[in-house]
């Protein structure tokens, strides 16, 4: 409890003042401060300007033909023409600029290849035991249509019914399986001839002394004329250029057995076919024949010689060689004539003669003027001989023997230096025209030798030829002529 | 007149064997053609600069000679050249043989 009593104690209250202070005076002070004046500035800014232009398009030209006088370059082409007209036939044709040009690395492949045989399928109005013999073999001056005469073996009259058969030579360069066309005429055809301008013109001669002329692009009536031009067989027609050589004509030629070689006049505009001149070689020929060859009894009773062949040369128009029975080979010229008196004909006759050359010891079986050289010509004969008479030299300039009688013998056109013959050996022969021996040929298979019969040279393709059987087999061959006269100056091992 | 140009260069297509035609200017550029763009440039160019060596071979040799045409043959076409003055013409074709 003491301890309680000091908490206790007495509690004296003094006053304490203080100073009042609710009333004072408030000291105020101003003070102020000074901004800054407040400018505006107003800028101005110009809009983008805008202009509109019009631009005028015109159609486009081309500048080229713009800049090139059209006039001028047509007048040029249009001169040009001809020249380049000239130069690209020529290069498809008849050119011989690079017929030796041979590549260095090119092969040199002297097989002759048999491309195709074709076997002539008779009509039903033929006789089916006779063996149709082919007669001649004729392709057109563009050398896409073969033309194809067979006939029969004949002892007195021809009874037959002649077919001329046309194949065409198809892009692939082969003949056509089947026959394109077949002309039918009254007797066995014995030569035939394509018009050397219109491929589609083909004359053909019989064995009654009829010509025929068709029109085989013509399908419907190809007949054009058919007149009887001789008494006794045709032996060959041939169309010849008019001695005016500036004049484009071509006249048709027909020689017979009878001894006359008739010109013919023809007009494609209304097929006509007429005379124009007629040629007989003036007797006595008889006593011109060589002493050896044996001359038929009906002959010698004639007193005339049949005419077995002729050709026209294609250099000199006026100039042509007639191959006579009994061998005589005769130089005739159309310029120069001598009329015969005493016959009685329509049109006069005339002797064309010029001159004889050494007359054959056979039959001749082929005259060809060369293609070549224009004081060229060739004789085949069944006496074996092939002869080349230059036209101003009695002698032949060359004799080829032949071990087996040759039945057609050619000049190869652009190979000057080559012959090509087909006979009763069966096969190709090729001799050399210079050298005058044969050439042995490289075949590329086993080949069945038969009677050959006729040769024809595709003109624009010149590798390709054709040879006809006394079967009626048409053998097509490719014969690189190019190379087998090549290697036979230098042959290659 | 284009016409007639039109018409010479198709009686020279029509021929057997003609592939193309080009007519060139002197500088080269061609005018005219029947083949397709790349290959006229390219003979155009080609041939006329051949064709001007050509000239100028001939002309070497014999100052008053000209040369007239100018003929190509290769393993495939052969290529016809007629020069002139203002104009070369170029066939080239198919040799058919």
């Amino acid at each position: 409890m003491d301890g309680d009593n000091t908490t206790f104690s007495v509690k004296h209250n003094e006053c304490v003042g203080f100073e009042s202070k609710w009333k004072v005076t408030k000291v105020s002070m101003e003070s102020g401060s000074q901004t800054s004046e407040f400018t505006t500035a107003e800028q101005g800014c110009d809009a983008i300007e805008h202009k509109s232009q019009d631009i005028q398009t015109e159609p486009e030209v081309k500048k080229n033909e713009d800049a090139v006088d059209m006039e001028k370059l047509a007048k040029w082409l249009s001169a040009l023409y001809p020249k380049v007209k000239e130069q690209i036939e020529n290069a498809n044709s008849s050119s011989k600029i690079f017929k030796n040009y041979r590549l260095i690395d090119e092969t040199i492949d002297t097989t002759c290849k048999l491309v195709q045989s074709v076997q002539i399928t008779k009509t039903n109005n033929e006789e089916t035991k006779a063996v149709p013999i082919i007669a001649s073999l004729k392709w057109n001056n563009v050398g896409n249509c073969l033309a194809v005469p067979h006939n029969y073996q004949h002892k007195t009259w021809c009874y037959h019914t002649g077919v001329v058969s046309i194949y065409s030579l198809q892009r692939d360069d082969t003949l056509s399986e089947t026959v394109k066309k077949r002309l039918t005429t009254e007797s066995c055809v014995t030569t035939v001839s394509f018009h050397p301008l219109h491929r589609g013109v083909l004359a053909a001669g019989t064995f009654t002394g009829h010509i025929y002329l068709w029109n085989i692009e013509n399908d419907l009536d190809p007949l054009m004329n058919n007149i009887e031009a001789h008494n006794e067989y045709i032996t060959q027609i041939s169309w010849i250029q008019d001695v005016d050589s500036t004049k484009n004509f071509m006249h048709l030629a027909s020689a017979s057995t009878d001894g006359f070689i008739k010109i013919w006049s023809f007009n494609l505009a209304d097929n006509l076919l007429q005379i124009k001149t007629v040629y007989k070689i003036k007797s006595p020929v008889l006593a011109r024949i060589n002493k050896s060859v044996e001359v038929s009894k009906t002959v010698f009773d004639r007193g005339d010689l049949g005419i077995l062949g002729f050709d026209f040369s294609k250099h000199i128009p006026d100039i042509f060689l007639v191959a006579m029975e009994g061998g005589l080979v005769v130089r005739c010229s159309t310029l120069g004539v001598i009329k015969i008196k005493g016959l009685v004909n329509s049109v006069s006759t005339y002797d064309p003669v010029f001159k004889y050359y050494e007359p054959h010891k056979g039959e001749i079986v082929s005259i060809q003027c060369s293609p070549h050289r224009k004081d060229m010509f060739l004789t085949s004969s069944t006496d074996g001989e092939i002869r080349i008479y230059l036209l101003d030299q009695d002698d032949p300039a060359q004799v080829i023997f032949s071990k087996s009688p040759l039945n057609d013998v050619s000049f190869v056109l652009n190979e000057e230096k080559l012959l090509a013959g087909c006979g009763t050996n069966g096969i190709l022969e090729i001799f050399h025209l210079i050298k005058g021996d044969k050439i042995a040929l490289k075949f590329d298979a086993k080949i069945t030798k038969k009677n050959l019969t006729s040769l024809a040279i595709n003109s624009t393709r010149e590798n390709l030829m054709v040879l006809g059987t006394s079967n009626g087999e048409v053998q097509l061959w490719n014969i690189p002529w190019h190379y087998i006269e090549f290697t036979y100056q230098k042959p290659v091992n | 007149m284009s016409n007639e140009v039109e018409e010479t260069m198709k009686r020279i297509q029509s021929h057997k064997g003609v592939v193309g035609t080009i007519v060139v200017n002197s500088e080269g550029i061609p005018i005219k053609t029947t083949l397709d763009n790349t290959t006229t440039v390219q003979y155009a160019g080609l041939i006329s600069s051949l064709a001007d060596k050509a000239r100028s071979v001939v002309r070497d040799l014999d100052p008053s000679n000209d040369l007239t045409f100018l003929r190509i043959r290769s393993k495939k076409h052969e290529i016809m050249v007629a020069p002139d003055k203002e104009f070369i013409l170029i066939v080239v074709q198919n040799p058919t043989d």
